[in-house]
């Protein structure tokens, strides 16, 4: 038994024998397919458990270690969609203000419409003086698109002002909401005439114009409308203003007075139109504007 | 006794990390070739004799799982064993560089004969495209598994050797 274990088999030796187990093992597995069928189930009950033992630590860490990647996906993804929300709302935001300049400009061409008897050229708004409220503010027509002093300015439903200052490309206009400005006016149902006066203190606070001189026996109730009237020396007749409200009688006791609620949004006012024609009254006429 | 049983271990662990293990960590979709690696470490450590016999149960393996005739894997391995196992006489323990070369020309063999196998019989003849895309891959990715394992069964071998010293196994 010794000896035998002994023997010492040459290295060409060993190689020559395995070649020739390989050559058989080829042909057998070739010839009979079926015979090799009992090894790989011997085998594969021993491996395959392994296989699937270890199977499962990898794909364990397989999917810690895709845990991450996902989250740096996610990451990248999440920026990504940051962007875009942001690059949408700015798109949106673009998109609502050219819809609310749409409506503007609807709003205007209702206007157009509406005083249809006059030359128009519509303008827009540039710079507006210190505060919320359109008292003063400049309009980017001038002289070269035919503007000229004391053109009548019309926006919304009705009159916002008049022309004060002409350049060449640009114009300044006073609103009846000013300080200083007074426009003379009628009601629509009893023709009574009245001054609107800009008082900007009242307009802050309450969002009305004053209105004075009111003749004591006018018939004028609260909630008529009221326009420009043709007895006055810079405004077309007919502009409409607003509508008249808390209508008193002066402590003087000769003249009522009232406030009037614009139909202009005097805090919003994008795009105006600017009447082409011009009230021609000789310079000594005495007005009430 | 304990030699075989060890070495049969191994080639399990090889055989598992090279078909399950490394099948999850594909890199450029090729995995290193541990099987190569085990076989020519044990050459070149133990010889023609050992080289063999381990190749062609390596070989063996493979065969059962993954061709359709047995013995032509093994036929392949035992033959590298023997090749390499050449080179036993040149190498001393503390040479890592050796068996890093051998594992890389075995490697570029093994893939050659591959292709021969698998591609040119097949009638696919663009090798430089087989060389990029599936030989050099995975000599790099072999030989940067191999710095690792052949470490690891050269301290095997060195345990292995200290018990038993002056017994002799079969493999």
């Amino acid at each position: 038994m010794k000896q035998r274990r002994k023997i010492e088999f040459s290295p060409k030796f060993l190689l020559i024998l395995f070649t020739v187990i390989c050559i058989l093992l080829v042909m057998v597995s070739a010839m009979f397919s079926k015979v090799t069928k009992p090894f790989s189930v011997i085998v594969s009950t021993i491996i395959v458990p392994m296989q699937d033992g270890i199977n499962s630590i990898g794909l364990w860490a397989d999917d810690y270690f895709e845990s991450f990647e996902d989250m740096k996906t996610l990451r990248e993804e999440n920026e990504k969609l940051a962007n875009r929300v942001e690059e949408l709302t700015h798109m949106n935001e673009n998109l609502s203000t050219d819809q609310e300049e749409l409506e503007s400009l609807r709003a205007l061409l209702v206007l157009d419409e509406e005083y249809k008897e006059y030359k128009k050229v519509g303008a827009r708004v540039i710079s507006n003086g210190r505060n919320n409220w359109y008292e003063n503010f400049v309009i980017n027509k001038g002289s070269q698109d035919g503007i000229k002093k004391n053109m009548n300015v019309l926006s919304g439903r009705g009159l916002v002002g008049i022309v004060t200052e002409v350049g060449a490309n640009y114009a300044k206009v006073q609103s009846i909401i000013a300080d200083g400005s007074n426009v003379s006016a009628m009601s629509v149902s009893t023709l009574d005439t009245c001054v609107v006066k800009g008082n900007a203190e009242r307009i802050h606070s309450d969002g009305n114009i004053d209105v004075a001189f009111i003749s004591k026996d006018a018939d004028m109730k609260s909630g008529d409308e009221l326009v420009t009237s043709h007895i006055s020396s810079k405004y077309l007749p007919g502009l409409r203003i607003g509508n008249v409200n808390d209508i008193t009688i002066d402590s003087s006791n000769l003249t009522k007075s009232a406030h009037v609620t614009p139909v202009v949004d005097f805090q919003h006012i994008k795009e105006v139109l600017v009447i082409l024609d011009l009230k021609e009254v000789p310079d000594d006429v005495e007005t009430a504007d | 006794m304990r030699r075989t049983i060890i070495t049969a271990i191994c080639i399990l662990l090889c055989y598992i990390f090279q078909t399950s293990v490394f099948g999850l960590f594909k890199l450029a979709d090729t995995v290193p070739n541990m099987m190569l690696i085990l076989v020519v470490s044990i050459a070149v450590m133990r010889g023609q004799k050992s080289g063999m016999i381990v190749g062609f149960f390596s070989g063996l393996l493979l065969d059962i799982f993954y061709s359709s005739y047995l013995g032509i894997f093994a036929f392949l391995y035992m033959f590298l064993g023997f090749l390499d196992g050449f080179f036993h006489r040149i190498y001393y323990s503390e040479d890592t560089f050796l068996p890093l070369v051998l594992i890389a020309v075995n490697d570029v063999v093994y893939g050659i004969l591959m292709y021969i196998g698998y591609g040119l019989l097949k009638n696919h003849l663009h090798i430089f495209q087989y060389v990029k895309r599936i030989i050099l891959p995975e000599i790099v990715y072999t030989v940067a598994v191999a710095l690792i394992l052949y470490r690891i069964l050269l301290r095997i071998n060195n345990a292995l050797e200290k018990y038993d010293k002056g017994s002799v196994d079969f493999v």
